[in-house]
């Protein structure tokens, strides 16, 4: 298996950067569409995320570059400015990465205006928009690339990378920010608080269903066969992203069945076995993503 | 050879002369085919002798019609073994090295 490790490195941040913008995203959209656009510490808090969340994917983006074109000109570390010129001028790799770059800094220019604005919902449709295109950018220097820029291969993954985004992007921002919040902030009504947990398990539900079925699908498109799943290193990281991936639904299965029913029940505020689980449930993810990493950055047997 | 038959970054598919060739007549270019389209700026051929020298100093050029294919012209060559070192880049990033022979009899 031919490895770049900070190839490997960039495009886990790229992920993880993007799987926070998404969730962030989402969890706004849940919670203005739940009858409590006041929430204001909440929603401060998810603004400072994004904010960051968009500097790390640019930061990601550049790493990748840079490391890029260490790997295509075979040159040292810090000699690669010359061929980075070069590559940025001539390569296919080099567009995608300015592209992404591109709709990055739009991204940001249009997250700082729904800082300000007044109609939020728009302003997140048109961040939605430009997440998109840099989610295109980011797939179209992957393998499935190589079927063609309109083919079902590239379809998928782009499909696979979003729904894994906004899963995992969830799973974080719900662990990590909204219900902390939630349980600290006395404004943020108990029924607020139902509507987003509602919210995001149902969503959640949707996008594994996605990432089962777009997953499988890309499986048996880089595999051979089987046997390569067995005797492969690519096989091999593949198997411990899928057992990460059980893991996680596993831990969102404990929760949808026991730990939402249970906060449910004392019909208060006390989130905390439910945050818990989704904060071992992150970590679980992260591995994941940095299977995921691993496995975009190497060639698959076949 | 560097691959086998992945279709997963730029991998070798064919050549002309064919590793381990061993050719009457000597070959004018050197044609390798891969399985995805190259970067010009970052692929390249070095064909050497059996004593490591270089055999001409032109530099590798993709096919107008199909940058999977890059081919070097190279001068009339004695008998003997010669080597060809390859260097790929493709679209997704990744640079791949692979070196075959032949020979001219």
């Amino acid at each position: 298996m031919e490895l770049s490790l900070p190839q490997a490195a960039a495009t886990a941040l790229v992920n993880l950067s993007l799987a926070w913008i998404v969730g962030v995203l989402a969890s706004r959209f849940w919670l203005m569409r739940g009858a409590m656009p006041e929430q204001k510490p909440v929603l401060k808090r998810l603004s400072s995320c994004m904010a960051a969340s968009l500097l790390a994917a640019a930061a990601g983006i550049a790493l990748s570059l840079w490391a890029g074109a260490v790997v295509m000109g075979d040159v040292r570390w810090l000699e690669a400015g010359p061929v980075l010129v070069l590559m940025l001028k001539t390569t296919h790799y080099g567009h995608a990465g300015l592209a992404a770059f591109g709709t990055l800094v739009l991204t940001m220019l249009a997250h700082r205006r729904l800082g300000r604005a007044r109609n939020g919902m728009r302003d997140m449709g048109a961040i939605a928009m430009l997440v998109l295109a840099f989610a295109v950018a980011r797939i179209s220097i992957g393998h499935a690339y190589e079927r063609g820029p309109l083919s079902i291969a590239v379809g998928v993954e782009l499909l696979h990378l979003l729904l894994m985004s906004l899963w995992v992007g969830a799973v974080f921002v719900a662990g990590w920010i909204v219900l902390p919040s939630a349980a600290a902030d006395p404004s943020f009504t108990a029924g607020a608080c139902a509507h987003y947990l509602t919210s995001l398990s149902s969503w959640a539900t949707g996008a594994l269903a996605g990432i089962l079925l777009t997953g499988a699908y890309n499986s048996c498109r880089v595999l051979g066969s089987l046997q390569d799943l067995i005797e492969s290193d690519y096989g091999h990281v593949l198997v411990f992203k899928l057992c990460m991936v059980l893991v996680a639904i596993g831990l969102a299965g404990v929760n949808r069945f026991y730990g939402l029913p249970a906060q449910a029940m004392k019909a208060q505020r006390d989130l905390r076995l439910v945050i818990a689980i989704l904060r071992i449930e992150s970590l679980v993810l992260l591995l994941a993503l940095a299977a995921a990493a691993v496995l975009t950055s190497s060639a698959p047997p076949g | 050879m560097a691959g086998g038959t992945a279709w997963a970054h730029a991998t070798l598919r064919s050549a002309t002369p064919a590793q381990n060739a061993e050719l009457s007549a000597a070959p004018k270019e050197i044609v390798l085919r891969f399985n995805e389209k190259l970067e010009a700026a970052f692929s390249s051929i070095k064909v050497v002798d059996s004593a490591g020298k270089p055999v001409s100093t032109a530099k590798a050029t993709l096919d107008a019609g199909d940058p999977s294919q890059m081919k070097v012209a190279v001068p009339v060559l004695a008998p003997g073994k010669y080597i060809v070192h390859f260097i790929a880049v493709g679209d997704d990033g990744h640079r791949r090295k692979g070196v075959y022979s032949f020979a001219v009899k």
